[in-house]
């Protein structure tokens, strides 16, 4: 603490202490009466700790200083403390002014120790910047020390002082001699003073000391506790504070490797330089956690510097987003919470004289720092999002999200207070049930708003809502047309939930008890559309309000596809299976059929055949993609041609003729036919190729080896080998009652299997009109009643998990932005909509 | 286990994870957003009727260029 009106090297006074230096130990005797005043609060500890702060202050001005690379911490078993450093050494020359003002000789040293203000802070010569700290100086230390033992190596000597209370046991003296400088300062705390609190604790010192080294890169501090069983730490950070960001970041996963480290000092108009280092990283986290230091002291209310980083972050990001295009998807541009979130930050300034709202330091008022700190970082960081894309972009996605959340929130709030305050609203929309209670109360989510007014007639309005929605329709007037849910539909159904949305950790108001209806049933057309609409549905109750699912409240109702009536009699098929088994019923009943030698079938037998022949049927219409499938089923038919028989040339050389005579009999006009018998080595089996006249409508066929194996020939055959059991054909079928014109006991002769199963699928079909359901449009209210709404009759399907977790999948491939595999799913599931009948 | 359908990282299951099946609250609330932004979209073959018209052109969502395509 060098003071320019110090002589340097002054002989120390042995002068006596007496009654002359009082007016020097009023202002220490004022540091006793008030404490609270000038160290902060004697009982719970900070005013204690901040002794060792005071005491650890010179050394840091001294390192600041250019003077000092190292300073020792040590808690001492009874609880003293000592701080020693290797800076310059406190003067210990004559203080003149001091000197004079008390007629006697006293040491600069002693007046840095006694009186309060004194240190070589408040003149910019002695220290560019400085801690500046708490405002007391060390004095106030010993003031409210039992005792305080002051060492001071400089100029070759050792000085060494000793203080009771402030006041100094004997003047300053020179007890040896060395070649090191620095100062230590020991001290015990007045327990007269200090009350509850009276131990140090290790981990406020360490904290405070490794912060000190973080924002001094390159001091050392090292701290010792030599109490109980002992430790030491040394804290020495050559990066600063880059490292203190790491150490902060460190449990966290970071948006980009490397912390931005920022570092420049800049001419300032009063003067000295200010210096800035900024340090920041992004980590996944929403946490915004920034740090601002003015000359070592922390700043826990930001102030100008702060002001300054924040408008730089704006500027920087929205310059860069610009510039790049980022910010497509966020219309009303980022926020500065959208840019700090999940930035970890230390801001650290060294000034002179840098001006503070309150004695405690927290917010720092210099005006110009803002300024300053903006330029340098909108520079800095700038320059580092030029050269480094990669994580700048990382960056300002992450920020995109945070905007992006941001904004969703508020739409969703601005839903939710919507629907409270409008309730009414709903009205139009929502025909509510008039129970409130929950559990018994039905919510009905109608496609279209005709299906809407139906179910609204039909249903039961003592505990069915009705809901109807209306996908909307996008990109009219182009080429690939879109539906989605309007956010106005969606606000009516979360409305109409009545269960708010959103998680409320991100400010979302999701409840499931306030949820009105227990069982929400999704009601949809059986085509297409109404299967993206059910899909769309699906996916939004499994991504938002998947409590829903689990709980199983969420139902897919099960309108039929077909009715079938005759006269008066009507009856309601789910689907082409159903309406398929019912006409067989109905070909079978009251039926008897034999085989020319062989048993009579009837009931549940017959059933089981005409399913069989049903499916000869199918799979000839699917094999027919392969090859004609007259042509194919003649073969097999004619021949009874397998797997095993194609490999006997023998056995294929008999059915040549067996099959021609068979396609002569069925179909004369493609003839004159060629049946040409092959062999193939490759499979060791024959291949029949069969050449239609030529312009005929039948298309030549090859029976060879892969035909055979194929799975709908080998299903096709093993029907076959099922007919050829029951006997050879004609078939005849006699009904056993008499049945609207059939006289019983009348037999029809029927030449073979096919004509078989058309007598009977013809018989099953008579008399029965059917209307098949395009949508729940064309369902009237009591219709839509007696299949899909009344508890007794209707079909439902409870989604399960699981089943959203396809829909989802589904829901993605729909949404996908590659066109082609969307297009083939589609074009797919148009072919089979089963498959989205989730 | 499954990919967070906002940012394709890892979700865990339900039991470990109340924002499943999203990775964190933070993607679900994205997700929510596109629903209120009418971002999600299916593909339909239904013929747009005169009211989907006049709401798309009400809603600016057909442009100039648009049209002229």
């Amino acid at each position: 603490m060098t003071n320019a009106s110090v002589p340097q090297s002054s002989p120390p006074s042995a002068a006596a202490y007496g009654s002359d230096n009082i007016t020097v130990l009023e202002g220490l005797e004022a540091v006793r009466k008030r404490p609270g005043m000038y160290i902060g609060d004697v009982h719970d500890g900070s005013g204690l700790h901040h002794l060792v702060w005071e005491a650890v202050d010179n050394a840091v001005d001294e390192h600041l200083g250019g003077f000092c690379s190292r300073m020792d911490v040590t808690i001492h078993f009874d609880g003293s403390v000592t701080v020693e450093d290797n800076g310059r050494g406190i003067p210990t020359g004559k203080h003149v002014e001091m000197s004079k003002k008390l007629g006697k000789e006293v040491s600069a040293a002693e007046v840095v120790m006694t009186v309060l203000h004194a240190g070589g802070k408040f003149d910019h010569s002695s220290y560019k910047v400085s801690a500046g700290l708490h405002g007391v100086g060390v004095s106030a230390v010993n003031a409210v020390s039992e005792w305080l033992k002051m060492e001071i190596k400089r100029e070759g000597e050792v000085n060494f002082q000793e203080f009771r209370r402030g006041v100094p046991v004997a003047p300053i003296a020179i007890i040896g001699s060395s070649d090191r400088t620095g100062t230590k300062i020991t001290f015990k705390a007045d327990h007269e003073i200090f009350v509850g609190v009276t131990d140090f604790s290790y981990d406020i010192l360490a904290s405070r000391l490794r912060e000190l080294s973080f924002l001094n890169a390159g001091f050392v501090i090292t701290l010792t506790d030599e109490r109980g069983e002992g430790r030491t730490e040394t804290f020495e950070y050559q990066g600063g504070i880059r490292e203190f960001v790491e150490l902060l970041n460190k449990a966290k996963e970071p948006v980009h490797e490397t912390v931005v480290h920022i570092n420049a000092e800049v001419p300032a108009e009063s003067g000295a330089p200010i210096q800035v280092e900024v340090a920041l990283q992004w980590n996944s986290s929403y946490a915004e956690q920034i740090f601002a230091y003015t000359n070592n002291v922390h700043n826990k209310d930001g102030g100008t510097h702060l002001t300054g980083f924040k408008a730089s972050l704006t500027r920087v990001f929205n310059n860069y987003g610009a510039a790049q295009n980022l910010f497509r998807e966020v219309k009303n541009g980022l926020s500065g919470e959208d840019i700090r979130e999940g930035l970890t930050a230390v801001i650290s300034v060294k000034l002179p004289d840098p001006s503070f709202d309150s004695q405690t330091k927290s917010k720092l008022v210099s005006s110009e720092v803002k300024g300053i700190v903006e330029g340098v970082v909108v520079d800095k960081l700038g320059q580092y999002f030029e050269e480094n894309p990669a994580p700048a972009r990382k960056i300002i996605e992450k920020t995109i999200m945070a905007a992006k959340a941001r904004e969703a929130a508020r739409k969703a709030r601005e839903i939710v207070r919507k629907g409270q305050m409008d309730y009414t609203s709903l009205s139009g929309k929502l025909a509510d049930c008039q129970t409130k209670n929950a559990e018994e109360a039905e919510l009905y989510i109608v496609e279209g708003d005709s299906a809407g007014g139906s179910a609204k007639q039909g249903r039961d309005r003592k505990f069915q809502a009705i809901l109807p929605l209306k996908g909307k329709i996008l990109n009219v007037e182009r080429a690939r047309l879109d539906k989605m849910l309007s956010s106005a539909e969606i606000g009516t159904l979360i409305t109409a939930l009545g269960c708010g949305i959103g998680t409320p950790e991100q400010g979302g108001s999701f409840d499931i008890e306030k949820l009105r209806y227990h069982q929400i049933v999704l009601m949809t057309d059986a085509d297409v559309d109404g299967s993206h609409i059910r899909t769309l549905l699906l996916t939004f109750f499994y991504r938002q309000m998947p409590e829903i699912i689990e709980r199983g409240y969420l139902y897919i109702a099960q309108p039929p596809l077909y009715r079938v009536y005759k006269g008066k009699k009507g009856l309601y098929m789910k689907d082409q299976a159903a309406l398929d088994r019912f006409f067989l019923e109905q070909g079978v009943e009251g039926l008897a059929v034999r085989a020319s030698k062989g048993p009579t079938l009837s009931g549940e037998p017959l059933l089981r055949l005409s399913e069989r022949l049903r499916m000869f049927r199918k799979a000839l219409s699917k094999i027919d993609r392969r090859a004609d499938a007259r042509l194919v089923a003649a073969v097999l038919r004619a021949s009874g041609i397998g797997k095993i028989e194609l490999r006997e040339r023998k056995r294929v050389e008999a059915a040549v003729p067996l099959i021609r005579a068979r396609l002569e009999k069925r179909y004369p006009d493609i003839f004159p036919l060629g049946i040409d018998v092959g062999w193939e080595t490759e499979h060791g089996a024959a291949t029949i190729t069969i050449s239609p006249r030529p312009g005929s409508n039948a298309r030549q066929v090859t029976v060879d080896w892969s035909l055979v194996e194929s799975a709908e020939y080998e299903e096709l055959y093993a029907i076959e080998q099922d007919v050829r059991s029951i006997g050879p054909a004609p078939y005849y079928a006699k009904a056993l009652k008499g049945d609207e014109g059939e006289g019983a006991g009348k037999e029809t002769e029927l030449e073979d299997a096919d004509a078989l199963w058309d007598f009977i699928d013809a018989r099953g079909r008579k008399g029965w009109n059917q209307q098949r359901y395009k949508g729940l449009g064309e369902m009237n209210p009591e219709q839509l009643w007696e299949t899909t709404l009344d508890p007794n009759a209707r079909v439902m399907l409870q989604v399960r998990l699981d089943d959203a977790v396809q829909t989802d999948q589904i829901f993605t491939i729909l949404m996908g932005d590659q066109v082609e595999p969307r297009r083939a799913f589609i074009e797919q599931n148009a072919l089979n909509v089963k498959n989205l009948d989730i | 286990m499954a990919a967070c359908p906002i940012c394709s990282k890892l979700a865990l299951p339900r039991a470990e994870n109340s924002a499943a099946p999203f990775c964190s609250a933070r993607c679900r609330q994205i997700d929510l957003g596109n629903w209120l932004n009418e971002q999600y979209r299916v593909p339909t073959a239904e013929v747009p009727d005169e009211d989907d018209v006049t709401q798309a052109r009400a809603a600016g969502a057909i442009s100039n260029e648009e049209l002229e395509n």
